[in-house]
């Protein structure tokens, strides 16, 4: 599904002392699965996500996503790939206070049907919320009903590709447990990219990428 | 079709917050229309002395030069006086034979004076024989309508508005001035003019007067008399419909668009700045959002199309909430303050209903400022956590 070839990303392009996040390697990642990428902080890992989703564009290099260099398309292609094909779980669940949890899923939705509805209702469901959670705010929800929001919001649209970024970074043991296991349930139609520095979360992954400065080590 | 950024989904959520701004729309709205409606019903209730009274009636004071007829000239007062005399009324004589010109009579006045809101009005009342007043009333349109005709000395005929402007009723005295009780009401009238006439009492008038019964053709009583002959001075005073209005837009037009422009100004200028910081300050506590947004696939156009539905629906309700309170406060200053002062006005004024509108639109179009700028600081979530 994504084809990396030299991928390079460098800070500071502008300064004396340039500062690279990646260093220029290559990466070939399936159709499905989950793909566990671990590093310790500043190894290039959630870089590398951000590159791969199109929130960031390399320095140099190449990434082919399904036969599509993502490299050289324009912002609204890359809007469109985040919105259709693309499921964002940020570090911080990034949910908007002011609106329900329900809401707050359905701000990511495609269509805004009564399908959709009971697809995020079903959502939660699987996610362990109950129904009186579904129109709380966020600040009435505990860190762990947040990031399953959050998630439930990541998946609304069938997205191809999950990219999770220190999802269970939040969550108690048995949250975290719980956020991997949907997370390895979606993986097994979808690719899912799990970005973190805890390999206790990794022990289901079918892959895992090892980064150290800027570059896989594994 | 995907679907848009709701720009309810704020609204529904948020109504502290829209409250305070559509409370401040709308009590903003309510002050430029009642300050309008207070106000212009000065001029709107002046004008019916100023435009109607002229096309019917006009007043000429004229001094002996206009007449060309000078003291020095004359050895005597009574050789002066009997040229003067003949003068003047050979000059009433051809304003009767003017087309257009029903009557002229050299008569006494006095003033009666139309208080409103902001300021009053003084116009002339003539005074003449009780004869002559069933053809004063006529050529003026004017119907009695309660109480009797005057008969007697220092008795009035009063306009039915201006009675109640003036809290008076029938039986009342007139005018109490430095003579004491003068006139007294023994009936109102009605006319689109705002006439009074009444019965000279011997000693009490603010001077004498041609009044000329003119009609709408003949309301250039100043080229009428320069035609005849007459030349007016500074000392002569001649009240017809253009110097009547002349002095309406000197004293209460140009006073009343003053004030009205200066609050309008202020109000505008207020609501500009409260609008402007509640808006940017409730702008600016959802970049997150707006970032978020960006992030999971929605291009700035479209937040840029929320955020413009978002301003569209506050205003929208914001003019809604205005209109109506604005109208209801306008219902009460005229059922308790205008209707019974016996002022003119109207509840609905639309071209203040759309100077308001337009200014709303300018006020969405200033906000775009801010909005765009908040645009511009939009990024997607990894420029957040770098």
């Amino acid at each position: 599904m994504f084809e990396v070839k030299n991928i390079c990303m460098i800070y500071d392009m502008n300064t004396d002392v340039k500062t690279y996040a990646l260093k220029g390697f290559d990466l070939s990642l399936p159709e499905k699965g989950l793909i566990g990428i671990i590093g310790p902080s500043g190894s290039g890992k959630s870089t590398l996500m951000y590159c791969l989703s199109t929130l960031k564009t390399p320095t140099e290099g190449s990434i082919v996503y399904n036969g599509k260099e993502l490299t050289s398309i324009g912002n609204a292609q890359r809007e469109s790939l985040r919105r259709r094909e693309f499921g964002f779980i940020f570090q911080k669940h990034y949910l908007v206070p002011y609106m329900t949890a329900m809401d707050n899923c359905l701000v990511a939705a495609m269509k805004k049907d009564a399908e959709v509805q009971k697809k995020a209702e079903s959502f939660f469901q699987d996610l362990g919320l109950s129904q009186k959670e579904w129109h709380k705010k966020p600040a009435k929800l505990s860190g762990g009903q947040c990031q399953r929001v959050a998630i439930a919001r990541a998946m609304i649209n069938n997205p191809k590709v999950i990219f999770a970024d220190e999802p269970t970074a939040s969550l108690d043991h048995e949250n975290a447990f719980n956020v991997m296991k949907i997370l390895k349930k979606y993986s097994r139609e979808r690719l899912v990219l799990v970005v973190t520095h805890d390999r206790s979360i990794l022990q289901d992954a079918d892959q895992i990428i090892e980064m150290w400065d800027g570059e896989i080590s594994k | 079709m995907k679907s848009k950024l709701s720009a309810w989904t704020y609204v529904k959520n948020n109504k502290r917050t829209v409250a305070v701004l559509v409370t401040a729309l709308a009590l903003s709205f309510m002050a430029m229309y009642a300050v309008y409606v207070l106000l212009i019903t000065t001029t709107e209730s002046f004008e019916a002395v100023i435009v109607e009274m002229p096309k019917k009636v006009s007043y000429a004071d004229l001094g002996n030069q206009a007449y060309g007829v000078l003291r020095d000239d004359y050895e005597t007062y009574e050789e002066f006086k009997a040229v003067y005399d003949a003068k003047q009324e050979e000059l009433i004589e051809n304003l009767r034979e003017h087309a257009g010109i029903d009557d002229a009579l050299n008569t006494q006045v006095i003033r009666n004076t139309y208080q409103s809101v902001m300021g009053s009005y003084s116009f002339e009342v003539p005074l003449m024989e009780p004869e002559r007043i069933p053809g004063f009333l006529e050529h003026v349109d004017a119907k009695l309508i309660d109480g009797a005709m005057p008969k007697e000395a220092g008795e009035v005929l009063i306009d039915e508005t201006i009675m109640k402007n003036g809290s008076y009723k029938i039986g009342d005295w007139f005018q109490k001035d430095w003579f004491g009780e003068t006139f007294r009401i023994v009936g109102s009238i009605r006319s689109k003019g705002l006439f009074s006439v009444g019965v000279p009492n011997g000693f009490s008038n603010n001077g004498w007067y041609i009044v000329v019964y003119n009609d709408e053709t003949t309301t250039d009583l100043i080229g009428i008399l320069r035609d005849m002959g007459i030349q007016l001075g500074d000392e002569d005073e001649v009240l017809d419909a253009k110097e009547y209005y002349k002095a309406y837009r000197k004293d209460v037009g140009e006073v009343i668009d003053s004030v009205l422009v200066t609050l309008f100004v202020i109000v505008m200028v207020f609501l500009a700045i409260l609008v402007l910081v509640t808006y940017v300050s409730f702008m600016r506590n959802r970049v997150r959002e707006y970032c978020l947004y960006a992030s999971i696939g929605y291009g700035r156009g479209e937040i840029y199309d929320m955020m413009l539905r978002e301003m569209a629906i506050l205003f929208g309700f914001g003019t809604a909430a205005g209109l109506l309170i604005s109208l209801g406060m306008a219902w009460v200053i005229h059922g308790f303050i205008i209707e019974p002062k016996g002022l003119i006005g109207h509840v609905v004024y639309g071209e203040q209903i759309f100077r308001i509108l337009g200014t709303y639109l300018f006020l969405m179009g200033v906000l775009q400022i801010p909005v765009l700028f908040i645009l511009q600081r939009i990024r997607t979530i990894d420029a957040i956590e770098d």
